[in-house]
């Protein structure tokens, strides 16, 4: 390992310390390398914080920094710092950019892909969200975007998902070291993401455990990876939000999902349409204006084996009616409810309609 | 040595109301006697046997606080505590239920755009399943069966033809919706009542999609 990298896995594990600093520093004659070289003194001068001092102190006795570069290569984790090629531009649009990024799997994104869209909103999700976030990640990865967001439970999760349905390109933001597996819930997605040549990123140490505070600060570097933002669902006080005001800042565009308005959990993403957001109507016309060309793939194809008669009256009846029961199809439609449950199967494998709660149908979007 | 309620309940209706809140063990001791309609009791006294031929009928919330996918109210459960609630019943116990049915709660305007009188009355659906039971019991009369349920698996199959399309229709089921052995023969003799509560001797692709829409398969929303 070179000296510059060291002195950034260093600097960066203070977490006092950003990329746009060192380039300054860089630029006035002071590369990082000199900087850690100069000791307490010139750290001091510079205008460290002494919390970082200390740190920096110590780790350099314990020879931290060789331990973790050798770690990284053991578990096949890559660095990209912000001198590198590779680091990602839209990052740059951040006041504090990561000096490094730990990484897993494939990043950079492969230039196949158009770009990455954040998608982000609340852990405790509607079951409505959880399927406009799974339509959202599948219909951007079928018109080769890829989704940028945060690997939590609820939103980002059926986001991501729903992106590896599509064969898409996704890459998840942790708040912890790359290295682990949080919540546990999503072992099982994170492993999907790297076979299917996504990728998880993240600015913290390696070991680095989950603790609330950190999440936040994540958030900014999904706001920076996005050339768009999307929150599907969120609460007023909710780490989704912070990621639409730190995009907003930086001039991204950002795109909420319409909630309820007698209910909390998406008071927050009605606000930012209440601030002048893009409200999301609809995937189908999102999908569009990302890709203008036309050139999309259909959502579904049209002509389904198994679609009767029945079962396009039925999809009729929901994409006018939205969220029905089984009971309030068949009066709809004049059928018998055993016959709508089996026309609804025959839909629903064919990936046309939802479940969107116990009982509840409504058509895909 | 007294007989169990799934004893009590032979040839009759065994209805286990908030089956999450029983004892997972208890849950578990059912699998063989549902299988094989009988149960054997051993005791230091000495060992009995029961019959156990039941129709098990079970109900229960989607969460603790029971909104979980309502209109309305939000659910007050962290998707965790959604998790354990739903694995107090296992894949096993689950397999062995022919029919999911979700049972939504309805909004004051749903509840009030019912029209009366379009539903059928009971006396109808009785008459019905009457007529279902009789097909049944004449067509497997001369192997010594009475309903769909009893006749053993390679009997049902060989008596069900499936034309092409359905046997696509099933193959991609299996696949979608992860069907276990077990599943697919369950799914097979609800087909069959389906055709008999219709009268019908030839199943048709839709009785399948039916048969198919009441089984569990891990929905989406329990996901979230």
């Amino acid at each position: 390992m070179d000296e510059r990298l060291g002195s950034l896995l260093l600097f960066n594990a203070t977490q006092c310390m950003d990329a746009r600093t060192l380039k300054d520093f860089l630029e006035e004659g002071l590369p990082p390398e000199e900087l850690l070289g100069g000791g307490e003194k010139l750290w001091k001068e510079r205008g460290l914080a002494p919390r970082a001092i200390g740190f920096l102190q110590e780790a350099l006795i314990r020879k931290w920094h060789l331990r973790e570069y050798e770690t990284c290569l053991s578990l096949g984790v890559s660095l990209v710092s912000w001198d590198d090629p590779e680091y990602p531009p839209g990052l740059w649009d951040l006041p504090d950019p990561p000096v490094l990024l730990y990484c897993r799997g494939t990043f950079p994104p492969p230039e196949k892909f158009s770009g990455l869209v954040g998608v982000v909103g609340t852990r405790r999700c509607s079951p409505y969200a959880w399927g406009v976030a799974a339509s959202l990640g599948r219909a951007l990865a079928e018109n080769s975007w890829g989704v940028v967001s945060g690997g939590a439970l609820g939103i980002d999760g059926a986001a991501h998902g729903g992106c590896l349905e599509g064969e898409g390109y996704t890459l998840a933001v942790f708040g912890t070291g790359v290295d682990q597996v949080f919540p546990a819930e999503h072992e099982e997605l994170f492993y999907n993401i790297l076979k299917a040549r996504g990728a998880l990123i993240s600015e913290y140490p390696l070991g680095t455990p989950g603790r609330a505070w950190r999440f936040p600060r994540r958030n900014r570097i999904i706001a920076g990876l996005g050339e768009k933002i999307v929150v599907v669902e969120a609460p007023r006080k909710s780490g989704a939000i912070i990621t639409a005001r730190l995009g907003g800042e930086m001039g991204r565009e950002i795109w909420a999902v319409p909630g309820r308005i007698d209910e909390g959990i998406c008071a927050g993403s009605n606000g930012l349409l209440a601030e002048g957001g893009y409200p999301l109507v609809s995937v189908a016309d999102f999908v569009e204006i990302l890709n203008p060309s036309g050139e999309q793939k259909l959502l579904f194809s049209e002509e389904g084996g198994f679609l009767s008669s029945e079962g396009e009256k039925i999809l009729a009846f929901l994409r006018l009616r939205g969220d029905q029961t089984v009971d309030n199809i068949a009066q709809g439609v004049t059928m018998s409810a055993a016959s709508v449950t089996g026309e609804l199967a025959l839909l629903e494998s064919l990936d046309k309609v939802r479940s969107s709660g116990p009982g509840r149908w409504r058509a895909a979007l | 040595m007294q007989p169990g309620e799934i004893s009590l309940a032979h040839r009759g209706v065994l209805f286990l109301d908030e089956m999450p809140e029983f004892r997972r063990e208890l849950l578990e001791a059912m699998r063989q006697p549902l299988e094989d309609g009988c149960i054997a009791v051993n005791r230091a006294s000495g060992s009995v046997t029961y019959p156990s031929r039941v129709l098990l009928v079970c109900a229960a919330n989607p969460c603790v606080c029971g909104y979980y996918g309502d209109p309305k109210v939000p659910c007050r459960c962290s998707s965790s505590e959604r998790r354990r609630y739903a694995k107090r019943l296992s894949g096993p116990i689950l397999d062995r239920v022919d029919l999911h049915v979700a049972v939504p709660r309805l909004t004051p305007e749903e509840l009030l755009s019912e029209e009366e009188g379009s539903r059928e009355n009971s006396q109808t659906i009785r008459e019905r399943i009457l007529h279902a039971r009789e097909r049944q019991r004449a067509r497997w009369h001369p192997f010594g069966y009475s309903c769909n349920a009893e006749v053993p698996e390679r009997l049902l199959r060989k008596t069900m033809r499936l034309g092409t399309k359905e046997k696509t229709f099933l193959r991609e089921a299996a696949r979608k919706h992860v069907l276990t052995g077990r599943g697919m023969t369950r799914l097979l003799r609800v087909v069959r009542t389906i055709g008999d509560l219709q009268g019908e001797e030839e199943l048709s692709l839709s009785m399948f999609a039916e048969a198919l829409g009441y089984r569990k398969d891990g929905n989406p929303w329990m996901n979230a």
